[in-house]
C-alpha cells in the first residue's frame, strides 16, 4: 500500500490536533472569531510540542501545520457538500405525504449515519483549518459560506473579507474564480446590509475579475434597477442573457500538493475519506487508520477491523495520549461517527466500489 | 451492469421480449480484462442465450469521452447495417415491460424513442436493488415500484430541478410531486432512448438533430410505458450545484440554447410531460399538477423564443431594442403575459428609430415604474402569426399586447399604422419571423414620438 503522506509525525500531529478540537465539540463551537483561531494554533503546536522528542524548526512546524489545515479543510468540504445536498432533499421531502417513500438521503444520511450536523462537522473542520493556517483562504471563504446561511450576515462579511485578501491555494483552480467570487459576497452582504455605496464598489471590483457571476448575476443588475441606475442595469441585464456558469467556489477544490493528498490504495487510487482504513503500523504505538482525511493512531489496532475495536482504541488513545477525562456525550458522539465509517466501509466493500 | 442492469434487462418483458420480436445484438464496448470478467459473472449466461452478443475491446485505457465516442461509432455501424440503435447504459436498472414497448413503438412506425428517467444515488440504491434477487437471477421490477424505489433513493442532481427547491443546479428538468402518488417530470428536451440512424440524425448527446418531425417520436408520457433508473454516486457533480436558487423558466431557457443542447424540436419535446407514478393515478391533483407544470414549461419556451429573437438582433444595428427585450424579458412579467403558442412575427425598431424618440423617451421605459409600460410596448410590437412577406395591400393584425398594426403595402411604399416606414430586414428565426423597422408602430401615449419624425 502507498501512503500519500508517510510522516508518521504528520500523523500522530493530526490525531492530537483532532482530539483537541473534539475537546471543544461538547461544550461550544471551536471558535468564534481572530482570537479563537489563534488559541486553537497555539494549543495546537504545544501539543505539537509534547509529542515531539525534540522541536522542530519553526519552519518545519508550519509546513505540517499546513499539511494538517489541508487535511481538515477536505474533510469539511465533504460534510460540507452532504450539508447541501441534504438541504436540497429537504424542501422535495417537505412536498411529499405518508404515501411517500422518504428520501433516503434526508432519512438516514441526516438522522442516522451522523451524530452531529453536517453543518457543525464542516464549521469545526473549517476553525480547524484556520486554526492551523490563519491565513487558509478557502477555509475563511467555506466559514464564510456557513456563517451566510445560517443569517450571520456580519461574521460572514468578515470572513469574506479576510478569504478576498488572503493568498488562495497556490494549486486554485482557475474556474473556481476564487478572489472574485468572495468579494461578489462581500458586496452581497453589504447589499443587504444597507451599506449601498459600499456594495457598488464591491461588486465593481469583483467585476474587474469576472464580468459574469451566472445565475447570481441578476441581483446586481436588480439592485441597479432598483437604485434607478437603469443605463448600468439594462448592461447588467443584457450581459446575463446568454447561459454562463459559476461553479460554486466553496466546492471546486484546488489541486492539492503531493503532501496534502489523501493517501493511495495499492492501485493508486485515493481511499475513501468515508471509510476507516489502517494505512501505516507504528512500532510498539498501534496502527494509524485514515477515516474522514483524519489520521486516528489506534494502538494494538486488529484486523479486520470493526466498530467495536475501533470505538475501544479510539477511546484508550484518547485518554492515554491526552489524559482528559471524556465526556459521555463525547463518547457517544465518537461511537456513532465510528460505526458510521465502518457501516460504509463495509457498504462500498459489499458494491464493489472502488474507495471513492 | 452485474448488479442491476442485466437483472433487469433480462426480466421476461424486456429484453427477451425485444428479441422474440426482433435480431438483437448487444455490444458491449469494455477492456480485455473486463470482457474476462464479464463474461464469468452468472447472468452473463443468461444474456449470452437470450441476444447475441459482441464485445469491443479496442482500448486498453479508455478516457471519459470514450463512451460518447463509442457510441457515435456504433450508430454509424448501425445505420450501415440498417438497424434500430438503443441506448442501454451500464449503470442503471429498467421497468418491466419497457423493451417490450420499445418493440410496440418500433411496429407501430416510430422513429425514435425518448424516455424519462431518474437519477438515483448508486451507494444506497444498488445495493437494494441488487438485494431483490441471489446472484445470476434476473430481476423484474414493475414500474410503480421502480419509481418508489427512484424517490427513496433519489439524487439531489434530480431533486435540485424541484421548482420549489431550495438550491438549484443548470438544468434542462424541472419536477413538481404529486403528493403520495409519485412525480411530474418535465424535459427542455430528452435524450433518444432508441431511434433509426438511417432516418433520424442525433446531435453530439443524443438528442434529435434534423430531418424529422415530433410526430416521428414516440415520447414516453407515463412510467408505466418505460422507465429507467440511472445510478451516480452521491458527490457527483457538487461543484455544479447553484446554492440559493431554485431552478427558474430562465435557466431552462438559457439551457435549452446552449450548443449542446440546442435542437429544432426543443419546444415540441418541452411541452410534453411525463407522468411517474407509484401505481394508480387520482386525476384531479395530477392535472392540478400539470397545469402548473404547463404554466412553467410554457414561460421556459417563451423566454427561449425571446432569447432567440435578442441573439438574432446582434450586430443588426438594434442594440437599443435590444436592451429593452433583456430588461423586459428579465424584470416584468413578460413571459406570463404571453399567452400564445404558436409562431409570431416581431417588428423590431431599429437604432435609427430610436433616435425620432424624444430625449429620455426610451431611457424612461426602463426604469422600475414604467414596467407595465414597457410590458405593454414589447408585446404591441408582436403579432401571433408568421406575417407574409412581402406585405401585399392591406392588412391588421392584432397585438399580443391588445393593440393593432395596420399595414398598408403599395408601390409608393410600406406603411405602418399610417406613417411610412422601411422594412430594412427580415430575419428568420423559426418558426419565428424578426422584421427590422425604421420607426416605432406603437401608441404615443407608451413612447413619445417627436413632432417632426411625424412628418411622413
Amino acid at each position: 500500500m502507498h501512503v500519500g503522506k508517510s510522516d508518521s509525525f504528520l500523523s500522530d500531529a493530526l490525531v492530537l490536533a483532532w482530539q483537541m478540537l473534539a475537546q471543544n465539540d461538547a461544550d461550544s463551537p471551536p471558535y468564534d472569531d481572530a482570537g479563537e483561531f489563534s488559541l486553537l494554533g497555539d494549543r495546537y503546536h504545544q501539543l505539537l510540542s509534547l509529542d515531539l522528542a525534540e522541536p522542530l524548526p519553526i519552519e518545519e512546524a508550519v509546513r505540517h501545520a499546513r499539511a494538517a489545515a489541508v487535511a481538515f479543510f477536505r474533510a469539511g468540504v465533504v460534510r460540507h457538500k452532504l450539508l447541501l445536498l441534504q438541504e436540497i432533499m429537504e424542501r422535495f421531502d417537505a412536498k411529499g405525504d405518508v404515501g411517500d417513500p422518504p428520501p433516503v438521503l434526508s432519512d438516514r444520511a441526516g438522522k442516522f449515519a451522523y451524530s452531529d450536523s453536517h453543518k457543525d462537522a464542516a464549521e469545526r473542520h473549517y476553525a480547524a483549518a484556520v486554526a492551523l493556517a490563519p491565513d487558509f483562504a478557502e477555509a475563511l471563504y467555506n466559514l464564510a459560506v456557513l456563517a451566510r446561511a445560517s443569517g450571520d450576515r456580519e461574521k460572514a462579511l468578515r470572513l469574506f473579507r479576510l478569504a478576498a485578501g488572503a493568498r488562495p491555494h497556490p494549486g486554485a483552480k482557475p474556474h473556481s474564480h476564487f478572489v472574485a467570487n468572495a468579494l461578489w459576497n462581500v458586496a452581497t452582504l453589504q447589499r443587504e446590509l444597507g451599506l449601498v455605496d459600499a456594495a457598488i464598489d464591491s461588486y465593481m471590483r469583483a467585476l474587474n475579475l469576472l464580468d459574469n457571476f451566472g445565475v447570481h448575476h441578476l441581483e446586481l443588475a436588480t439592485f441597479l434597477h432598483d437604485l434607478g441606475r437603469l443605463d448600468e442595469a439594462a448592461m447588467h441585464y443584457e450581459r446575463i442573457m446568454p447561459y454562463s456558469h459559476l461553479y460554486a467556489a466553496e466546492f471546486v477544490e484546488p489541486n492539492y500538493a503531493e503532501d496534502e493528498r489523501q493517501p493511495l490504495d495499492p492501485a493508486g487510487n485515493p481511499l475513501s475519506p468515508f471509510a476507516a482504513t489502517m494505512i501505516q503500523k507504528i512500532d510498539g504505538r498501534g496502527c494509524i487508520y485514515y477515516w474522514w482525511h483524519l489520521y486516528l493512531l489506534v494502538p494494538h489496532g486488529s484486523r479486520p477491523i470493526d466498530a467495536a475495536t475501533l470505538e475501544r482504541s479510539w477511546l484508550s488513545v484518547e485518554t492515554s495520549l491526552v489524559d482528559v477525562p471524556l465526556r459521555r456525550v463525547r463518547r457517544w458522539r465518537t461511537s456513532w461517527r465510528l460505526r458510521a465509517a465502518t457501516s460504509l466501509e463495509a457498504l462500498h466493500h459489499q458494491i464493489g466500489m472502488p474507495g471513492r | 451492469m452485474e448488479r442491476a442492469n442485466l437483472p433487469t434487462l433480462l426480466s421476461p418483458q424486456n429484453l427477451p421480449a425485444l428479441a422474440r420480436r426482433a435480431k438483437v445484438r448487444y455490444r458491449i464496448a469494455t477492456t480485455a480484462t473486463d470482457r474476462l470478467r464479464i463474461m464469468a459473472w452468472p447472468i452473463f449466461e443468461r444474456l449470452s442465450k437470450t441476444v447475441e452478443v459482441e464485445f469491443v475491446t479496442e482500448r486498453e485505457a479508455p478516457d471519459i469521452t470514450y463512451h460518447v465516442e463509442w457510441h457515435h461509432q456504433s450508430i454509424a455501424t448501425a445505420r450501415a447495417e440498417g438497424a434500430f440503435w438503443l441506448l442501454v447504459p451500464p449503470d442503471v436498472a429498467w421497468s418491466e415491460g419497457s423493451f417490450a414497448h420499445v418493440a410496440d413503438a418500433i411496429e407501430a412506425g416510430k422513429l425514435a424513442i425518448a424516455k424519462p428517467y431518474l437519477r438515483v444515488i448508486s451507494e444506497s440504491c444498488l445495493p437494494e436493488i441488487a438485494a431483490l434477487g441471489k446472484r445470476g437471477d434476473i430481476i423484474p421490477i414493475q414500474s410503480g415500484d421502480l419509481v418508489r424505489i427512484g424517490v427513496r433513493h433519489m439524487h439531489p442532481l434530480t431533486s435540485s430541478a424541484f421548482v420549489l427547491g431550495r438550491h438549484g443546479r443548470p438544468s434542462l428538468e424541472a419536477i413538481w410531486r404529486v403528493p403520495g402518488e409519485g412525480v411530474v417530470f418535465r424535459h427542455m428536451v430528452r435524450e433518444l432512448f432508441a431511434f433509426d440512424p438511417t432516418r433520424i440524425t442525433p446531435t453530439h448527446l443524443w438528442y434529435a438533430g434534423d430531418g424529422c418531425t415530433i410526430g416521428d417520436f414516440h415520447i414516453v408520457t407515463d412510467s408505466d410505458d418505460m422507465f429507467m433508473l440511472s445510478f451516480a454516486p452521491l458527490l457527483k457533480e457538487t461543484s455544479l450545484y447553484n446554492s440559493n436558487h431554485a431552478v427558474t423558466p430562465m435557466d431552462l431557457a438559457r439551457q435549452s440554447l446552449h450548443p449542446m443542447n440546442d435542437t429544432p424540436l426543443t419546444s415540441d419535446f418541452a411541452r410534453r410531460g411525463a407522468r411517474l407514478h407509484y401505481g394508480p393515478m387520482t386525476e384531479v391533483p395530477w392535472q392540478r399538477v400539470e397545469r402548473r407544470a404547463d404554466a412553467f414549461i410554457g414561460r421556459a419556451i417563451v423566454m427561449r423564443e425571446a432569447l432567440r429573437i435578442w441573439t438574432a438582433l446582434s450586430g443588426r444595428d438594434c442594440s437599443q431594442a435590444s436592451r429593452l427585450i433583456s430588461v423586459a424579458l428579465q424584470s416584468t412579467a413578460l413571459a406570463k403575459r404571453w399567452r400564445h403558442d404558436g409562431p409570431v412575427t416581431v417588428f423590431v425598431p431599429n437604432d435609427a428609430a430610436f433616435e425620432q424618440l424624444e430625449t429620455e423617451a426610451s431611457r424612461s421605459l426602463l426604469a422600475r415604474e414604467a414596467a407595465s409600460r414597457l410590458l405593454r410596448v414589447a408585446l404591441n410590437h408582436i403579432v401571433p402569426v408568421a406575417c407574409e412577406i412581402p406585405f401585399r395591400g392591406q392588412a391588421n393584425y392584432a397585438t399580443l399586447g391588445g393593440g393593432k398594426i395596420r399595414v398598408d403595402a403599395s408601390p409608393a411604399g410600406l406603411r405602418l399604422n399610417g406613417h411610412e416606414t422601411q422594412l430594412v430586414e427580415t430575419i428568420e428565426v423559426p418558426p419565428n419571423r424578426i422584421l427590422i423597422v425604421d420607426r416605432w408602430i406603437i401608441d404615443e401615449a407608451d413612447i413619445p414620438v417627436r413632432a417632426a419624425a411625424h412628418c411622413s
